[in-house]
């Protein structure tokens, strides 16, 4: 899709900066927490302090008797409410039963926020303990306590938006209590592979639940019309999704709801869902009054929609030589008490991100009582390649080879059948991983290593891991207009999440032939945009910016038209330089943008305005990848691993604005090794959160990591706007596995289990084998 | 989440803000730099009914030093103290252990005497008082009195400061000239609260044989602890390799840590050995070549 402008523009391939950087870093972006509109309620939730209860009795009196308090509402006061709620929005407020600590039990709205914080203790709530299954495995288990009530179904259609690569097998009989979802994919014998495989390596890796970590809590502001009409402004991954969920929670047509996506202060998949925007609506229309309801980060910890727990079984075998045989794994994902998890994507990177001949994965999606899950940034792919990228590296280890050689060897290429029969697209793994071992860290990791183990230094160690995802592609449209002065205005419905839409300016500038200034992207609410899809799945700049450049080609074939009247010029022999149409060759003869512009918008005028439309489906995803090297040391006496280097490659396909990107890799990299270190939400025995504050659930800053150096590699994606691809997901996949090889480089030993916290690693090395007079 | 509701008063003078003490009693909070006070009302875990602002009693902050004493005015703020310390020869130690204290954020609020009269276990200050051999300065109705550090530490968050008493100085001996210090710290995170942490400071004798040595503990008990019997087993000793890991093998068996969610109570006590040798070692280097500030590790 390659386009032709006469001469360089400022667009694509130019580095710039947010233009709205700077009013984040001094407060003046306003998010919803900032909008105050006349008559404004504030709300809470009571939320429930038990994991699994029966709600014997609710005595709301006392609570609707504080001045101040404009409605409290119980699941009794919500008709819309159904039993066996198919999504975690459609469950608003428990019913008769909460299935975990912190679900909302009932809503109070008040003029105050503190009066509203004071009533929900003047609500009572009687509860009858039932037992809890905290753990899936235990859950999973016959006569385990139920969390989804009987008969709820599988909710797939995340899973399915998310990544468009659908499992050729899934098998829904022999469903034990709380399983929601399982998947096989599967080829060739494996028991023959074991039987002829020389070394066979098995490892169970556990990865806990984390949370997305954005700054900006969920939040939501609703309010009523006189006419029904409900507008929503909300922090949102994708205004018309949430209009969607939102239409079909209340019973409303789509019509009748606007939602009006609010600057977003992260999201990384934890707001595709509705979560809190129904409650609001509803308290919203019992008080006629606009209701603003924002969670706190306790609560955001404690109710939110993290990502999953993950224990994966894998059993890998290989010949002497190194050569693939077979691969068995088995995969329990603790999805919380709602499901919706991605399965799909694991089966396939545990299978056939290298070339096993034969290969049996299982998934199996299991409910307990915890907040239920949502995306974060490549779901489950961190845990996925935790697994597999540390079975290569154990298996390259065990056979003396190089660990990084051993991965070239078996990386697929474009191609190569997925587990689920697809081909691979084109794609840069291999670009990556060719491209991080010429990096002097790598190359030098022998000295590093040597270095360490002395004058009082730790063990030190590298280690590298390639990872990444299969982005996700939705239908989207956006329109483009021609402005009597000559600048461009691009409307979309795409939320901004990541910058976005700096380069879909980029983008528009280079296929109109303007310089990227002469663009404004507007994101504008869901009665005045044309359809867009999710910010989510690293998709918006491969499928709105696709979007975006048919409709600057539609407005410039249009302009070209309006222009050749006026010069007596056929279009084809007309372009744009500095922002006049000239007729190619003859510099004289030339007209303004802005004078076309005004003649479209003239009085009397009968010259039709410049309105470019892109309007798109698309069928191929473009697989995008990312290899990370961690330089750390070890202290072998109290288990600390410090980070010395990281450094991130990452084929971006073509770099639309390399700044942008740099952010995402940098920004990912820190998610990653939090993932790594640090970051686990801590559940006691009854399903109570433990780490409920940011004191306790350890986010990395910026005083814990070193300077990410970032690497960008350009392998095209044919269906991508200039060759684009998929930036967001990609950078948050390889660190725990890269961190756990350095480990293993550092001291030999291998750690399954994340985070990597001291404490694991001292009692890991702990453990091995007394080596050196090293350990006991 | 935002405190409970609570009653605001702002004193100016020492005596003003014991009376409100005598009035309030425990119902009452001292609000200094409200580092630690604040969240805690803000989850709630505190509802003071009054809050007793004592940040503008002018004659509680400031830095003396009198006689080997650093006289340190309660509501000093410990950024204020860090800087005073940057270039005090002598005071290398206060300033290491200032440095593990929280982010600069926490530290340009956070004040010396808040911070030792929180009395919280896994902090680096009441550890540091106590290595010191230190004290501080409490003025109640019954008039003025020096608590010594040791007699200071009850428990997690409590002290034998008394409801209707107030901290005004923290007072911190100097370690002398001839001795070295070390000062060693895991936390999970920069700024985080110690999994383990040790302040140490030995003086050694003309033949090179310990006079003195202390080991003062921190995240790894109910409060501060000298470690007694290693601090013991050095003196009179040549502080050998094999000398200090004797030493620091004692320290380990004779604590009680508790697990919790970030390191169980066996990582704690271990860490603490560890962690007690490496500051002894890096005490007796500074100590016997007399350069001290040299780099340890």
């Amino acid at each position: 899709m390659a386009i032709l402008t006469t001469r360089e523009v400022k667009g694509v391939g130019f580095t710039i900066p947010r233009p709205d950087g700077a009013d984040k870093v001094t407060g003046h972006t306003r998010y919803v927490a900032d909008l105050n509109p006349p008559g404004l309620l504030h709300a809470k939730l009571l939320r429930s302090p038990h994991a699994h209860a029966r709600i014997v009795r609710i005595d709301t009196s006392l609570a609707k008797a504080l001045p101040g308090v404009r409605a409290v509402l119980t699941a009794a006061d919500i008709p819309e409410l159904h039993p066996n709620a198919k999504t975690r929005a459609h469950a608003i407020m428990a019913i008769d039963r909460v299935v975990f600590a912190g679900q909302p039990v009932a809503a109070v709205a008040a003029d105050e926020l503190a009066i509203a914080q004071e009533a929900l203790d003047l609500i009572g709530v009687e509860y009858e303990l039932l037992p809890v299954a905290v753990d899936a495995l235990q859950s999973m288990q016959p006569g385990a306590p139920p969390v989804a009530d009987a008969g709820t179904e599988a909710d797939t259609s995340e899973a399915l938006a998310h990544s468009g690569v659908a499992a050729t097998e899934s098998q829904d009989d022999s469903k034990a209590v709380n399983v929601a979802q399982q998947t096989r994919l599967s080829r060739g014998d494996v028991a023959a592979g074991f039987a002829e495989s020389d070394v066979v390596i098995e490892h169970t890796y556990r990865i806990p639940m984390v949370h997305q970590g954005y700054i900006e809590t969920h939040s939501v502001l609703a309010e009523w019309d006189s006419a029904g009409g409900l507008t929503i402004w909300t922090s949102t991954q994708g205004s018309f999704n949430t209009r969607s969920e939102v239409a079909d929670v209340l019973g409303l047509p789509e019509t009748r709801i606007k939602v009006v996506p609010m600057e977003c202060g992260g999201g990384f998949g934890a707001k595709i869902r509705a979560l809190c925007e129904p409650i609001a609506a509803l308290l919203a229309r019992a008080t006629r009054r606009p209701v603003r309801y924002v969670m706190t980060r306790r609560e955001e910890l404690a109710a939110g929609m993290p990502a999953p727990r993950v224990v994966m079984r894998v059993k890998s075998g290989v010949k002497r030589d190194g050569t693939l045989m077979a691969i068995e794994a088995e995969t329990i994902l603790d999805s919380g008490a709602f499901a919706g998890a991605v399965l799909t994507l694991n089966g396939i990177f545990l299978a056939s991100l290298y070339r096993w001949p034969s290969f049996e994965v299982r998934g199996v999606e299991v409910l307990t009582h915890k907040p239920s899950i949502a995306a974060y940034r490549a779901p489950t792919a961190p845990h996925t390649v935790f697994a597999i990228d540390s079975q290569m590296d154990r298996l390259a280890r065990a056979l003396g080879l190089d660990p990084a050689e051993y991965r070239l060897r078996h990386l697929i290429d474009e191609g190569d059948p997925m587990a689920n029969g697809q081909p691979w697209q084109k794609n840069g793994a291999r670009a990556c991983l060719e491209r991080m071992i010429e990096h002097p860290l790598w190359t030098g990791r022998a000295e590093w290593a040597a270095s360490g183990g002395r004058d009082g230094r730790g063990l030190r160690g590298t280690g590298l891991a390639v990872g990444g995802w299969i982005p996700g592609i939705q239908p989207c449209s956006a329109t483009i207009k021609l402005n009597p002065d000559g600048t461009l205005n691009v409307v979309t419905g795409q939320v901004d999440i990541a910058g976005t839409n700096v380069g879909l300016a980029q983008i528009a500038a280079t296929a109109y032939g303007v310089d990227f200034e002469q663009v404004s992207i507007v994101t504008a609410d869901t009665d005045s945009a044309p359809l867009a899809g999710l910010s989510a799945g690293s998709k918006v700049t491969y499928t709105m910016g696709a979007a975006v450049m048919a409709a600057a080609r539609d407005a410039r074939e249009q302009t070209f038209k309006i222009a050749a009247d006026d010069l007596e010029a056929a279009p084809e022999d007309l372009e744009i330089v500095d922002g006049r149409v000239v007729v190619r060759g003859v510099p004289e003869r030339s007209l303004s943008l802005a004078d076309i512009g005004k003649k479209t918008n003239a009085f009397m005028s009968n010259v039709p305005p410049v309105l470019g439309v892109g309007s798109l489906g698309f069928s191929q995803q473009a697989p995008a990848f990312a290899a990370q090297l961690a330089r750390i040391e070890v202290d072998p006496d109290t288990g600390l691993v410090v980070l010395h280097d990281f450094v991130a490659v990452q084929d971006v396909g073509k770099a639309i604005n390399p700044l942008g990107i740099e952010g995402q890799m940098q920004g990912g990299a820190v998610q990653s090794l939090g993932i790594a270190l640090t970051e686990e939400l801590q559940f006691d025995d009854d399903g109570r959160l433990m780490n409920p504050s940011l004191l306790d659930y350890r986010k990395l800053t910026a005083a814990d990591v070193p300077d990410i150096e970032t690497i960008m590699v350009e392998v095209p994606a044919p269906a991508g706007p200039f060759g684009a691809r998929g930036v967001g997901e990609p950078p948050i996949v390889p660190a725990p596995a890269a961190v756990a090889n350095a480990i293993e480089d550092a001291t030999g030993v291998r750690i399954t289990e994340l985070p990597l916290t001291p404490e694991r690693v001292a009692l890991a090395l702990l453990a091995r084998p007394s080596e050196d007079g090293l350990s006991a | 989440m935002k405190p409970a509701p609570f009653r605001y008063a702002a004193p100016t003078t020492v005596p003003q803000a014991l009376e409100l003490l005598a009035q309030h009693g425990d119902e009452a909070k001292l609000l200094a730099g409200g580092q630690s006070l604040l969240p805690l009302m803000n989850f709630r875990l505190a509802r003071p009914s009054v809050v007793i602002d004592i940040n503008r009693i002018a004659e509680l902050a400031g830095i003396q030093q009198d006689a080997g004493v650093l006289r340190v005015g309660a509501t000093t703020r410990q950024a204020a103290l860090a800087r005073w310390a940057a270039d005090q020869p002598g005071w290398e130690l206060l300033r290491a252990a200032l440095g593990f204290v929280g982010h600069d954020a926490i530290r340009t609020r956070g004040t010396i005497g808040g911070n030792i009269a929180h009395a919280d276990p896994a902090s680096e200050l009441p550890a540091l008082l106590l290595c010191l051999d230190g004290s501080v300065l409490a003025c109640g109705p019954r008039g003025e009195r020096e608590v010594p550090a040791r007699e200071l530490f009850w428990g997690p968050l409590t002290t034998s400061i008394q409801p209707d008493e107030l901290v005004t100085e923290v007072r911190f001996p100097s370690p002398g000239s001839g001795a070295g210090w070390g000062f060693e710290e895991v936390s999970r995170r920069h700024g985080d609260y110690a999994l383990a942490g040790v302040a140490a400071l030995v003086a050694c004798d003309p033949d090179g044989r310990v006079l003195d040595s202390r080991l003062a503990l921190f995240g790894v008990g109910d409060t501060p602890l000298r470690a007694t019997d290693a601090e013991q087993a050095l003196r009179g000793r040549e502080p050998t390799r094999a000398a200090i890991d004797e030493a620091a093998r004692l320290v380990g068996p004779a604590l009680d840590p508790h697990a919790d969610l970030h390191a169980d109570a066996d990582y704690r006590r271990s860490v603490a050995g560890v962690l007690a040798a490496r500051a002894l070692a890096g005490a007796v280097s500074r100590c016997e070549d007399g350069r001290v500030g040299a780099t340890q590790r």
